[in-house]
C-alpha cells in the first residue's frame, strides 16, 4: 500500500494529555488517571509528521481529545497555533475543535477559543438526576453545576456550543426532560451517543433486546419535540441519517472514515500514532499487539504502511467492511460499523453487527426516516 | 446563509408550518399524539433501501456531492445542499452552520462520533 492509497486525512486527533479531571462511569479511556502531558517537541514532530506525510490533500479537522484537553494550560494551544501557522498560513486548511467536559472553562479559555476560532463540543448528559449519576468527580461529586457554569461563560463570550449527550438506559425515559434541559440552557445543537462497550467499559446499560425499542421510542419522541420547535433544534441523529438516505449510496469497496486507513490519524501524548477508531489508541490485544502503529518521532508513513502489523490490521478491517456489505441491510447508508466497536464487542474487526450498530446506526436511520416519511414537501 | 434561514428550510422539509403558531401549541399537539394508543398493523416493515428510494421520489433530487457517507462522516460534503426546493442552492450546509459553520467539507461530527 502506498501513501496515495490511504487518506486523505479528515480528522487529526491529538491527545495533549490522557488525564481527565472527572471520572465518568462509562468512560472508554484506559489511562485517564495518567497526568502525562505532550511535550512541545512532540507536538512539533506530530505536525511535521502529518504535513510531510502526503495525507493532507484537503482541509481537515484537528480535534484535541482523548483526555480532557483543558487540563493543559491555554499556552499549550497558543504554541500549537504558532506551529500550525507554519503549515497553514491562511488558516483555511485546519479547523481546530475541543471536546470538553466544560468544567475548567474560564474567561481565559474563552479568549483563547475566540482567538484561534476553535470549535467547542461539550459533553453533558442532561438534568442533574441523569448527568450527575454518571459524570462525577473522583470523589463522587456531580459535575453538572460546573458544566453549566462553563457553558454560560462560553455563551457569554458568544461562542457556539454543540453538545453530546450519552444516553444510558435511564435517559431513555426522559426525552421531554432532556428537551427542556437543552432549551433552558440555550443549547440548540444536539448529538446523542449511546453508552458503548468500549475499552474499560465492558458492559452497557443499553444491552438487551428491549432497549432497542426503548431507544427508538425515545428518539422518536425527542424528534417530535425538537423538530417542532420554532426554530427547530439541530439534532445530529436526525440530520445525518436523513442525509444518508437522500444522498449517494455506499457501494462495494468503499470505506468510511473510521475504517479507511489514515482518514483519521490519532497521536497520543508521547507521540504514538494510530489510525482507524480513535478509541483504539493506547490499547492492545494479544492477537494484534498494540494498536499504536509507530511514533511520530521515529516512523514515517511509508514505514508504517509497509509493516506487517498494519497490513494485518487493515486486512482484518477490510474483511469486516465486506462482511457488513454482504450481510447488513443498512450498509448502503452506513458503510460498515466502526472497527473499534466491532473489536470491543465481537473480539475481531472481521465481524459485523454491534450494539452500537443496532442503536446508533439502524434505529436512528429508521426513526429519522419515519419523520421524513411523515413530512411534506413544499416548493 | 444564516442559521435562521437554515432552520426555516429544515422546518419546511419537515412540514412544520404549524410551528409558526407557537412552540407551546405545537408541543401540546405532539404530546397528544404521543399519548394515543399504538395502532397495530400487519404491514411488513420496508427495507431501508426501499424506504430511501421512496423518499428520493418524494423529495427532489439532491444536488452536488451529497453522499451517504454523511451518515457516518456527518458530512454533506462540499455542499450542494440537502434537497431541492429549499435545501439546495446553497442550502442546508453550504455557508452556514454556526459561525460560518460547515468547514472542511464536513458536518461537525465527523465519522468519529465522540466530538
Amino acid at each position: 500500500m502506498q501513501t496515495g492509497d490511504v487518506g486523505p486525512l479528515e480528522l487529526l486527533v491529538i491527545q495533549p494529555t490522557p488525564f481527565c479531571n472527572i471520572h465518568c462511569s462509562y468512560c472508554y479511556l484506559p489511562n485517564r488517571q495518567s497526568t502525562r502531558r505532550m511535550a512541545r517537541d512532540t507536538l512539533e514532530r506530530a505536525f511535521e509528521w502529518v504535513f510531510s506525510s502526503g495525507l493532507v490533500r484537503r482541509p481537515f479537522t484537528l480535534l484535541w481529545h482523548a483526555g480532557e484537553p483543558m487540563v493543559v494550560p491555554p499556552s499549550f494551544y497558543d504554541d500549537a497555533a504558532a506551529i500550525l501557522a507554519r503549515y497553514d498560513s491562511t488558516g483555511d486548511l485546519v479547523t481546530q475543535s475541543f471536546q470538553t467536559n466544560a468544567t475548567l472553562i474560564t474567561p481565559e479559555w474563552c479568549e483563547l477559543i475566540r482567538r484561534h476560532r476553535i470549535r467547542v463540543g461539550v459533553s453533558v448528559d442532561g438534568p442533574a438526576f441523569l448527568h450527575d449519576a454518571r459524570r462525577r468527580t473522583r470523589s463522587g461529586q456531580g459535575t453538572l453545576a460546573r458544566v453549566l457554569k462553563g457553558i454560560r461563560l462560553l455563551r457569554d463570550a458568544e461562542i457556539h456550543v454543540h453538545v453530546i449527550t450519552v444516553l444510558t438506559a435511564d435517559s431513555l425515559s426522559y426525552p421531554d426532560e432532556l428537551l427542556d434541559f437543552y432549551l433552558e440552557n440555550g443549547l440548540d445543537d444536539i448529538a446523542f451517543n449511546v453508552e458503548e462497550i468500549e475499552g474499560p467499559n465492558k458492559t452497557s446499560s443499553l444491552q438487551g433486546i428491549e432497549m432497542q425499542e426503548r431507544f427508538r421510542r425515545f428518539l422518536d419522541r425527542f424528534l417530535d419535540l425538537a423538530l417542532h420547535m420554532d426554530p427547530p433544534l439541530r439534532v445530529r441523529e436526525f440530520e445525518c441519517p436523513a442525509a444518508s438516505a437522500l444522498g449517494k449510496r455506499i457501494g462495494a469497496g468503499e470505506r468510511v472514515q473510521e475504517s479507511k486507513p489514515f482518514a483519521i490519524v490519532n497521536v497520543g501524548c508521547d507521540g504514538e500514532l494510530s489510525t482507524y477508531s480513535p478509541e483504539l489508541l493506547g490499547l492492545s490485544s494479544p492477537r494484534h499487539g498494540g494498536f499504536a502503529l509507530g511514533n511520530v518521532a521515529t516512523d514515517s508513513l511509508p514505514s508504517v504502511l509497509a509493516s506487517p502489523r498494519f497490513q494485518a490490521l487493515d486486512d482484518e478491517i477490510a474483511r469486516g467492511v465486506e462482511m457488513c456489505r454482504q450481510q447488513c441491510r443498512y450498509f448502503a447508508f452506513c458503510g460498515g460499523g466502526p472497527p473499534g466497536n466491532k473489536f470491543f464487542e465481537n473480539g475481531t474487526f472481521a465481524s459485523t453487527e454491534t450494539l452500537f450498530c443496532r442503536l446508533h446506526k439502524q434505529a436512528c436511520f429508521d426513526v429519522a426516516l419515519d419523520h421524513l416519511e411523515r413530512s411534506t414537501v413544499q416548493a | 446563509m444564516s442559521s435562521i434561514t437554515r432552520r426555516e428550510l429544515l422546518k419546511r422539509l419537515l412540514g412544520c408550518a404549524a410551528a409558526t403558531a407557537g412552540t407551546v401549541v405545537v408541543a401540546e399537539s405532539v404530546v397528544a399524539k404521543a399519548q394515543e394508543p399504538t395502532e397495530t398493523t400487519d404491514v411488513t416493515p420496508k427495507e431501508p433501501e426501499e424506504r430511501a428510494d421512496q423518499l428520493a421520489e418524494k423529495f427532489p433530487e439532491p444536488t452536488g456531492d451529497l453522499e451517504a457517507t454523511s451518515f457516518v462522516n456527518r458530512a454533506f460534503r462540499n455542499g450542494g445542499g440537502f434537497v431541492n426546493g429549499g435545501f439546495r442552492n446553497g442550502g442546508f450546509v453550504n455557508g452556514g452552520f454556526r459561525n460560518g459553520g460547515f468547514v472542511n467539507g464536513g458536518f461537525r461530527n465527523a465519522a468519529f462520533r465522540n466530538w
